[in-house]
């Protein structure tokens, strides 16, 4: 079986009069799968969300979206795809089944249809006890909810998620990781942006790690961790006398820690008990944050 | 790249806000050309002198209708568009589907135009029902309206696409609007004056020919009344055209 190849991009900048918001990157998307863009605010990741949703144009380079051209076809390109922004840009004057309706129109839904659609997107969400409510009264994790119902509208075969989960309490963020889950069961094609390292872990098949307009490394987040740093990490937090030297693995000084990477927990344990006594330490699974830091020497969240 | 019909959603949008918010957006600004005809004609007119054999409160009455039907698609196209497009990002929603910015911006046009068609119109009928516009007059009025309407709706758009802030708003409506409201020949004949300030306020205000023409629609309609009434769709044009390309250069980065 082969898959599709949804978005291909070569060699894409993007520059804001002498500004860089993407410099020179590479990627694609597959059919089927969820791609995450990693990286800090100003790290380009917006901005090539409306690269890929003919909102804005590059600078150079070629894209292409389902096989078309972003700056020639952007009207069937945009029918194609489902956004969730990063701002939750409902109209406040209406419900939430009127901001669905009213939306619906944008892609020449006929009204029977948009009905019986709005009423399957708010079982999917689980909003159809909200149907009638202002939505400028529902709750933040609720109001995310019905943007992924609005984004849902067009039965959209690629759906693209800027920062989802941003601002949201663990519970709400989980709900949401949910559906995102089923809608890659039903077979769509998933972007999302993100800076929280546990989201693009658990959900994305692939990521590219993105800072400052570049793209620094890409793969799938496991195997990323272990190409790079290893999977164990030891976490110190009062280290003046600890001779770091003697011990195996990626060493990393970020602020007031340092961070040991390494495939061998259980050596590298050994070796810093015996050479210093006083240590606090923890001891966890690598993550992309880690990652990250090895990679760039930036924090991911501000 | 327009395609003819691309902005009707967005009208559609802007006509169920409408219904929702009739009253207070709607019928409250209503009661403002009452209170100018009992100011103006009622009032001060029992004191004012006949106009070219005019009864001031006759005089006026082209005033009044243009005054409702330009605040409301010129507010319209300025703070409500601003307002959607900066704080509630509800642009940026939009052209996320494939209506295009060119499409919205028409959308927010051509509703801004509805807008004052419909508040011209409701005004109109208030006056033929107290006797101020005979009857006959009523489809050159909704003409003029119309045309107005569309010309004040396109350069609200025009200075949206310009301001950065809400509040530079003031530039365009201290230095523009508002004396064009008062020197337009709207409550006096600027025709008294020398020509060439005629002449210039038809150059700078379009709705100089409009309140020319709809008053000497009192004596008989003829050629030249309907071409003074037609023109200001001329500036209309060129505010839509001019609207529509700077606010994709703001919009589209």
């Amino acid at each position: 079986m082969t898959t599709q190849i949804i978005i291909e991009g070569f060699n894409i900048s993007k520059n804001y009069d002498s500004f860089k918001a993407l410099d020179n990157i590479n990627f694609f998307v597959k059919e089927g799968e969820i791609v995450g863009f990693l990286g800090p605010n100003g790290a380009g990741k917006t901005t090539l969300i409306k690269l890929i949703t003919c909102t804005s144009f590059k600078t150079s380079g070629k894209l292409k979206v389902f096989g078309l051209d972003t700056e020639k076809d952007q009207k069937k390109i945009k029918a194609l795809i489902g956004l969730v922004p990063q701002d939750n840009n409902f109209d406040p004057d209406f419900t939430v089944y009127e901001n669905l309706l009213v939306f619906s129109r944008y892609f020449g839904i006929k009204r029977d249809e948009a009905e019986k659609r709005i009423q399957n997107l708010l079982n999917f969400v689980g909003l159809q006890n909200k149907r009638d409510e202002k939505v400028t009264d529902l709750s933040g994790g609720m109001k995310r909810k019905l943007i992924i119902a609005r984004s849902l509208i067009n039965d959209p075969e690629l759906i693209i998620l800027d920062e989802p989960t941003t601002g949201l309490d663990p519970q709400a963020r989980r709900k949401i990781w949910e559906m995102i889950e089923d809608l890659k069961k039903n077979g769509k094609t998933i972007i999302l942006t993100t800076h929280y390292m546990e989201e693009a872990e658990k959900l994305c098949d692939r990521i590219y790690i993105m800072d400052a307009g570049k793209i620094i490394t890409w793969g799938n987040p496991k195997e990323l961790i272990i190409k790079h740093i290893g999977t164990e990490t030891i976490e110190i937090y009062n280290c003046e006398d600890v001779k770091l030297n003697e011990i195996k693995g990626k060493k990393i000084f970020f602020k007031d820690r340092i961070y040991i990477h390494t495939d061998n927990k259980k050596e590298a344990l050994e070796m810093l008990t015996d050479i210093c006594e006083n240590i606090k330490f923890t001891v966890r699974p690598t993550n992309l944050e880690d990652l990250f830091i090895y990679l760039t020497g930036k924090e991911l969240k501000e | 790249m327009i395609i003819l019909t691309g902005w009707i959603p967005v009208w559609k949008r802007n006509r169920d806000v409408f219904k929702k918010l009739f009253w207070v957006n709607f019928f409250l600004p209503l009661l403002e050309p009452i209170f100018y005809l009992i100011t103006f004609g009622f009032g001060l007119g029992n004191f004012v002198r006949d106009i070219n054999g005019m009864p001031y409160k006759k005089f006026i009455i082209p005033a009044i209708v243009a005054m409702a039907t330009l605040s409301s698609s010129f507010f319209y196209t300025t703070y409500s568009s601003f307002v959607k497009m900066i704080f509630q990002k509800t642009f940026d929603a939009i052209i996320a589907t494939p209506v295009s910015i060119e499409e919205v911006v028409m959308g927010e046009i051509m509703w801004g135009a509805t807008r004052g068609i419909i508040s011209g119109f409701m005004v109109l009928i208030f006056l033929i029902f107290l006797g101020l516009v005979p009857l006959k007059n009523l489809f050159f009025y909704l003409l003029i309206i119309s045309i107005l309407s569309f010309t004040f709706s396109s350069l609200g758009m025009l200075f949206t696409s310009i301001v950065s802030t809400i509040e530079s708003f003031n530039y365009p409506i201290f230095l523009y609007y508002t004396p064009m409201i008062f020197f337009s020949g709207t409550f006096f004949p600027i025709t008294n004056f020398p020509d060439f300030i005629v002449y210039i306020s038809k150059i700078i205000f379009p709705l100089t020919y409009s309140m020319i023409s709809l008053r000497a629609l009192e004596y008989n309609l003829n050629l030249k009344i309907i071409l003074e009434g037609i023109y200001p769709f001329f500036h209309g044009i060129i505010f839509f055209i001019l609207s529509i390309k700077l606010m994709k250069k703001k919009l589209i980065k």
